[in-house]
């Protein structure tokens, strides 16, 4: 199955999910264009905010990746409540819900300095270059040592 | 509520993140399943990926000082 990236931020986006991407889909929007598997976004905290989210990822068919039997149930949306990490794949391609990572801002920080754009028609709040930047030193994988020499490399 | 009832919830709390699968379990059954493509699938999904991001609107970077 093709990840449909412009369709899953609308499915959020419809739903009135507040969030913020990072990531590949992030460092795109600065201009470094590369593949990517999935979505990654930071979702506002509050529960009204988890419990939309929770709404949409129920329509999309959401399922752990690790156990695909398992669909988005009340102990999930727990774990959303909790600040858990969920790996997710939905019928329109992996999702990332990220709420605890080495080197992110609280949300009011990650919400008011993250810069909108849009992915076709679609609107949507994308982490700062800083902020991506600072993630990316922290954790330090090959990949996020790419991206962040291709981050600094447009300055 | 009692401190008995506070650490209650907490542990029945703990015991329900117990049981999710971790994010490296999702991220190797998303490597396993990807695994069972082939090449030109591969190829193919980059491909259409890419084209995806292309649709993406360029940040123009702020301008300092």
């Amino acid at each position: 199955m093709l990840p449909d990236l412009a369709g899953l931020i609308a499915a959020l986006h419809d739903g009135e999910v507040r969030f913020v991407v990072i990531g590949a889909v992030a460092v795109g929007a600065h201009g470094h264009i590369r593949a990517t598997q999935d979505l990654d976004i930071v979702p506002e905290p509050r529960h009204a905010n988890l419990d939309r989210l929770g709404n949409v990822l129920v329509a999309l068919d959401a399922r752990l990746s690790a156990d695909q039997r398992r669909g988005i149930d009340a102990e999930l949306r727990h774990a959303l409540y909790v600040g858990r990490n969920l790996t997710l794949t939905t019928r329109m391609g992996d999702l990332d819900i990220v709420q605890r990572l080495p080197g992110i801002p609280p949300w009011p920080e990650l919400a008011a300095d993250a810069e909108q754009t849009t992915l076709g028609d679609v609107p949507l709040a994308v982490c700062s270059r800083e902020h991506l930047i600072a993630m990316k030193q922290v954790r330090h994988s090959l990949q996020d040592q790419a991206d962040v020499a291709a981050l600094l490399g447009e300055e | 509520m009692t401190n008995y009832a506070a650490t209650m919830r907490s542990t029945q709390r703990a015991k329900r993140e117990m049981r999710l699968p971790s994010q490296a379990a999702g991220e190797a059954a998303r490597r396993a399943r990807d695994r069972q493509l082939t090449m030109s699938e591969r190829l193919e999904r980059v491909h259409r990926l890419c084209a995806q991001m292309a649709g993406l609107t360029p940040i123009r970077r702020r301008r300092s000082g």
